[in-house]
């Protein structure tokens, strides 16, 4: 009997690890995306770098002026599962992706997977790359060719167990990895809030900040854009639907103007990470912060995705 | 020796209470001056007239505003905690701190010592001005 019970525990603990390594192994492009990838514009990838804001994590930190376009990494995101550390992007062959096929590129952006087949931390925001148009990923890369090359690999991540095991991510994948709309737009929505829709939920990742997310970091979308607890602990990201908290009293207008300028409507300023991401989204054309504005006025609003403030301390 | 400390600690009480809120007198500074640079930004985009007696009087305001910024009092010591966006990172590096208040203060002092002839003019130094707002306000306050 004991022996009986012993070998059905073998036999299950077998099916289970064939379960979970099938579950998790890594996907690649699929080959309709690969199809769709065409020959890349540098020109047209510039506006993607932009919008996504690349140089904000993997411009060497601090660094300003021309030297953002020097993609060397070394950005450290302090989160609850670890320290994250920015990879090297630049063209270099042996420390960036200069060595790296544009389908290698678009399986990082697209899938989370990296050229050795291994999965990448979602703290690269894959999650949101992955409704990208396969042909403005392979635009990205051609711009990212033309930038300078950077010598030296930015450290390692310092991880605790068990999110050090990276084949564990093939799980979080099949939970959150999707490449269909957040939002499901009324079929007649306009033109520019469906341009601001994949914009913001795909290349610009705006949701990867201002939505807050569960225990194992997987975004909480029926709270879509609600603000969160940063990433990184200190202070909140702020709700940017029009629900209470939100941004429901901003016009279409003072939303460009904020990404433009960096001014609220009440003329504080943008505060904390946003900053850089307004610089950046500064750079694109106007067509594009209208859109953004458009589809951000069309989202369903939520309260705030925080837990209200503590009261100050009475002293 | 008693009555002593008592006194010392009573009279402590006291000047604390003098400056017993630096949080709101922070947030009523940044609130003056949000007002005044709308008021200009509003002008250099052409939404008001341009009207160079008011670009002087904002801007001299700008200066009596930033003339009310003394670092040391207003984030003073455990003034981290409580209702405040300030960052931690203001304390742990008080130097750069006074450097980014140095680089908003001297933009303002360059455009209150030539104010603006005309709207072209006026929208450089709302971006200079500007631009050292969000400059501090990237490294020294929590998102927002």
């Amino acid at each position: 009997m004991l022996r009986r019970i012993a070998v059905a525990l073998v036999v299950l603990a077998a099916i289970g690890a064939a379960a979970f390594w099938f579950l998790t192994r890594p996907q690649s492009l699929s080959a309709e995306q690969a199809a769709a990838l065409g020959s890349g514009d540098a020109q047209r990838g510039e506006r993607m770098f932009h919008v996504a804001g690349c140089a904000s994590c993997h411009a060497r930190p601090k660094s300003t002026g021309p030297a953002r376009l020097e993609l060397a990494g070394g950005l450290e995101l302090k989160t609850p599962f670890g320290t994250f550390v920015a990879p090297n992007i630049s063209p270099d062959p042996n420390d960036g992706i200069g060595a790296w096929r544009v389908e290698d590129f678009a399986a990082a952006m697209l899938k989370g997977v990296a050229p050795d087949g291994s999965h990448l931390y979602p703290a690269f925001p894959y999650a949101s790359y992955a409704r990208m148009k396969p042909a403005d990923v392979a635009d990205l890369f051609a711009y990212l060719k033309t930038l300078p090359t950077v010598a030296g690999k930015a450290p390692p991540h310092r991880l605790g167990f068990p999110f050090n095991i990276r084949r564990g991510l093939g799980l979080w994948k099949l939970l959150y990895l999707d490449d269909q709309p957040v939002i499901a737009l009324a079929a007649d929505a306009p033109a520019a809030v469906r341009e601001g829709q994949y914009l913001v939920e795909g290349p610009g990742h705006c949701g990867e900040c201002h939505t807050p997310r569960d225990l194992v970091g997987g975004p909480l979308t029926d709270e879509w854009l609600a603000g969160a607890v940063a990433a990184e602990g200190k202070g909140t990201i702020p709700n940017i639907t029009p629900g209470p908290g939100g941004i429901g009293d901003w016009s279409e207008g003072d939303i460009t103007t904020a990404l433009k300028d960096g001014f609220k409507p009440d003329f504080d300023t943008l505060g904390g990470s946003m900053v850089e991401v307004q610089q950046s989204l500064a750079l694109l054309p106007d067509a594009d912060r209208a859109a953004i504005a458009a589809y951000l006025k069309a989202v369903p609003p939520h309260e705030n995705g925080y837990a209200a403030q503590p009261a100050p301390a009475a002293n | 020796m008693r009555k002593l400390i008592l006194a010392i600690s009573t009279v402590a009480l006291a000047v604390s209470a003098a400056y017993a809120d630096p949080i709101a007198d922070r947030k009523a500074i940044m609130k003056e001056r949000g007002g005044l640079i709308g008021g200009l930004a509003k002008m250099a985009k052409g939404e008001t007239a341009f009207d160079a007696a008011a670009v002087k009087t904002a801007l001299e305001g700008l200066k009596a505003n930033e003339a009310k910024v003394d670092v040391d009092a207003l984030f003073a010591a455990g003034t981290d905690k409580g209702d405040t966006k300030a960052a931690p990172k203001i304390w742990e590096d008080m130097n750069g701190f006074k450097e980014a208040n140095k680089k908003y203060s001297d933009a303002v002092d360059a455009a209150a010592a030539a104010p603006a002839t005309d709207a072209a003019g006026l929208g450089a130094q709302v971006q200079s001005i500007g631009g050292a707002c969000g400059g501090c306000h990237k490294t020294f306050r929590l998102p927002s």
